[in-house]
């Protein structure tokens, strides 16, 4: 009896190389399937550079799942706090549904990428309107420096090419996503426990942070302050944001930037100034000639754009919450207000998805 | 630009491209200026010391040569190590040396202000000066002849997978290598080369770094015994997978472009005894201290005592060929007292043959406590650590860090199985399809998930 010849197939390198190659892409997908079962009880990955963009990102996805949104206010958290988009709804005779995606210490750095990468994708508004205050465009202010360098620093959100390549793993691979879980045993054992047992970790919600942020976006931990006049608070200001001031560089390049943007994306853009106590004019380092400066630099920045430029109305120091946000009235006020300031300047009321 | 960084992938890529679609010396010649552009990544000021020392020694080699007196071959060897040693020394030891006579003056009541030059090591400067100074040995010592081409022994000097934390080659392994026309690998070199990279990779990546926060925890001040024993045990598995892995990188880099380096690590904490370990152990620098210093000592072939006193001396400056710290000097000294104790025995006429098992265990344990000085930035931070554990061992025991030590420990032993089976890592690749298959998603999965962020340098990388 003679043994069997062997099978033709059975020792060839190809056929060995494609067992690995198939094996090794079946037990990574097994992986990543794990790990998005055992996603909802790991401890929220740390994607986005803070609990409020997180739960601003959940809020936007909730609202992409549902549609388009009539109206986006973004900007810093003059502009969080400022505009109140229920408000706005209300008073609108056109009655737009309206949603507040401003960032604290955004810059409009900061804010073209947050507004073209997250922001437009998911609402697909009719109208954008662009907080904005004269620390703006400033380009030596270091609160928004730091704020920008933390948007940078996160997994979603990093720049530059190789910033670009992790953020796309980080969105697409639960690996990815759940390193910092994944790499501490203990996580990962409580995580497996929670998961058999039906309990989820706490995720950022679209409800908003309670006091913090609200369902529409629009920030509450100013509402019920009252504007003190307190030197602490000036100092604040300027130390973070007014001194030294330096216009005419990045900011207003980035300014211009996101009008050009918003205008890409078939949203009409509205550059809203907000308003400001006397303070806030008086912390500059050459008082009013710094604010006729940026004045002067955000008419020319604008120049050339479609872009509308909307002047606040003044309101008395007791709409304030400190130098520059606003308190609960003054926010309500502003808001109701702005429909009409938006048909005065000639913006269109037309919805989002309306030709 | 590490091993562990897209920079260096990118670099590998161009440089893999470019190599093989040159021919003959146009290759040799990019491949000088690859290595040259990878070391001046770091610091392009201390290339010229690289150029230094390899223009000195290739001179020397060629006069020791030509020299037919044997005063004339000794006197340009002699050259040869002082401008080597003095290059070494003067960059590496000049603050030590200053700083300790200081306080030994000072310990006299002679108060001397040390003159502190603050000297920035230049990266691999104790890799690249051994080797090039073997070169000039070797030719003197009439076992090899003198490279003709400037260009080829350069290449020898400055090649950038092993220039920065060896292996330490020897010319008449590496530089024929060089020499000669080297061929595209085929499929097998192609396999063993990616083979070894990726498992470099997951030494590093997986278990190295993933280690080295509980070893840094462990070793600060106020740390739990439970914490400093988990860091004793923790450095010297993410030791060894740091310098292992990067050897495996650098071998598996030099594949791809045709050139095999020599094997460096042949799972050491499998060793019995004190010589077995360092037949074990950075094999390049143990064989290098045994050819170039211990045997001309006089080895082990004069009496007993002058056999201990070789030891101590080989090891001790084995100790502070490391770094510049009385630390290494312990570290040292620590294992010249376990090759004598061992020795000792071992000549003792009627010594009972202890277990194998005992001998590993108790070799990884002297091993791990040596590691101690060796990653404790001074011997009073040492002391702390052996405090702590000597006090309460278990105390403030992390279940978690302790899971990651076993997790790793487990990872590191299950490499090194297939090290002492096939040689090396690319023995992975003589496993079969299945086996082949989960360590492919293992090194995949592990790298995904344990990557990401700043790569963390290798810790050779500051010798």
């Amino acid at each position: 009896m003679t043994a069997p010849p062997p099978h033709p197939h059975v020792s060839s390198p190809r056929r060995r190389l494609l067992i690995v190659v198939v094996l090794a892409l079946a037990l990574a997908l097994l992986a990543e399937g794990m790990v998005r079962w055992l996603e909802p009880s790991l401890p929220r990955p740390a994607g986005w550079p803070d609990e409020a963009t997180a739960t601003k990102v959940s809020q936007l996805e909730a609202r992409e799942d549902r549609g388009c949104t009539d109206v986006v206010f973004v900007g810093n958290s003059m502009t969080r706090d400022d505009l109140v988009p229920s408000v706005f709804h209300q008073a609108d005779p056109a009655g737009r549904d309206a949603y507040n995606a401003a960032l604290d210490a955004a810059s409009p750095e900061l804010l073209q990428r947050w507004v073209r990468d997250e922001v437009l994708p998911r609402t697909q508004p009719a109208t954008v309107v662009i907080g904005i205050a004269s620390f703006d465009l400033n380009d030596a202010a270091s609160a928004p420096e730091a704020a920008l360098r933390a948007y940078d620093g996160a997994p979603y959100t990093a720049s530059g090419l190789a910033g670009s390549i992790e953020a796309a793993f980080t969105r697409a691979l639960a690996l990815v996503r759940n390193r910092d879980s994944l790499r501490d045993p203990e996580t990962v054992i409580e995580g497996i426990a929670d998961r058999v047992a039906g309990r989820d970790a706490p995720r950022p919600s679209p409800g908003g942070i309670p006091g913090v942020i609200a369902a529409d976006g629009h920030g509450l931990s100013r509402r019920d302050l009252t504007f003190t006049g307190a030197q602490s608070t000036i100092t604040r200001l300027r130390q973070q944001f007014l001194d030294p001031f330096e216009l005419g560089g990045d900011q207003a390049a980035a300014l211009r930037g996101l009008v050009d943007e918003v205008a890409v994306s078939g949203a009409q853009a509205v550059v809203l100034s907000l308003p400001v106590t006397d303070a806030y004019l008086r912390a500059h380092p050459d008082g009013l000639d710094d604010v006729r400066a940026y004045d002067a630099l955000l008419e020319d920045t604008l120049e050339g754009t479609e872009a509308v430029l909307v002047d606040s109305p003044d309101l008395p120091r007791t709409a304030f919450a400190d130098t520059h946000h606003l308190a609960g009235t003054g926010a309500d006020a502003l808001s109701a207000e702005l429909p009409g300031l938006l048909a005065d300047a000639g913006v269109s009321d037309r919805a989002c998805g309306a030709p | 630009m590490t091993f562990n960084s897209l920079q260096y992938a990118a670099f590998f890529v161009v440089v893999f491209g470019v190599h093989w679609a040159l021919r003959g010396r146009a290759r040799t010649g990019f491949l000088l200026l690859a290595s040259y552009a990878f070391y001046g990544a770091w610091d392009w000021r201390f290339l010229s010391l690289l150029v230094v020392s390899s223009v000195i020694d290739f001179v020397a080699g060629a006069r020791i040569h030509a020299a037919d007196e044997r005063r004339r071959r000794d006197r340009w060897l002699a050259l040869s190590i002082v401008a080597n040693l003095g290059i070494l020394g003067f960059f590496k030891y000049w603050d030590f040396f200053t700083d300790s006579a200081a306080d030994v003056l000072e310990a006299f009541g002679l108060d001397w202000a040390a003159p502190s030059l603050e000297i920035v090591l230049p990266v691999g400067i104790s890799f690249y000066t051994f080797q090039s100074m073997s070169y000039a040995i070797d030719i003197h010592r009439r076992r090899l002849e003198p490279c003709r081409s400037l260009l080829d022994y350069a290449t020898f000097v400055s090649f950038f997978p092993q220039l920065v934390a060896g292996p330490i080659e020897r010319a008449s392994h590496l530089l024929p290598q060089i020499e000669a026309e080297r061929r595209f690998p085929g499929v097998d070199d192609l396999v063993t080369g990616l083979t070894l990279i990726g498992a470099g990779l997951f030494r590093k990546v997986v278990i190295a770094d993933t280690l080295a926060p509980l070893v840094a925890e462990g070793h600060a001040r106020g740390a739990s015994g439970g914490a400093a024993l988990l860091a004793t045990y923790g450095f010297a598995l993410q030791i060894y997978g740091d310098f292992a892995g990067y050897t495996a990188i650098a071998r598996g880099s030099a594949r791809l472009l045709g050139i095999d380096l020599m094997v460096n690590f042949d799972a050491p904490y499998g060793a019995r005894d004190p010589s077995d370990y360092w037949r074990r152990w950075h094999i390049s620098l143990s064989t290098w201290l045994r050819d170039y210093l211990y045997i001309p000592l006089g080895g082990n072939r004069r009496s007993q005592r002058r056999t201990y006193l070789n030891l101590a001396v080989v090891m001790l400056l084995g100790g502070l060929w490391h770094g510049a710290a009385w630390t290494f000097v312990v570290w040292g000294v620590l294992h010249g007292l376990y090759l004598i104790l061992h020795r000792w025995r071992s000549t003792r006429s009627g010594a009972r043959q202890l277990p194998a098992a005992f001998g590993v265990f108790a070799m990884f344990h002297a091993s791990c406590f040596a590691f101690i000085f060796f990653r404790a930035e001074t011997l009073t931070g040492a002391g702390r650590v052996i405090s702590a554990i000597a006090s309460d061992p278990l105390g403030g025991l992390d279940s978690g860090d302790l899971l990651l030590v076993l997790g790793a420990a487990s990872l590191t032993f299950a490499l090194d199985r297939v090290v002492r089976r096939d040689g090396d890592e690319a023995g992975l690749v003589r496993s079969g399809a299945v086996l082949q298959g989960s360590m492919l998603a293992a090194l995949v999965v592990g790298l995904v998930v344990f990557s990401g962020g700043t790569p963390v340098p290798f810790v050779y990388f500051q010798f």
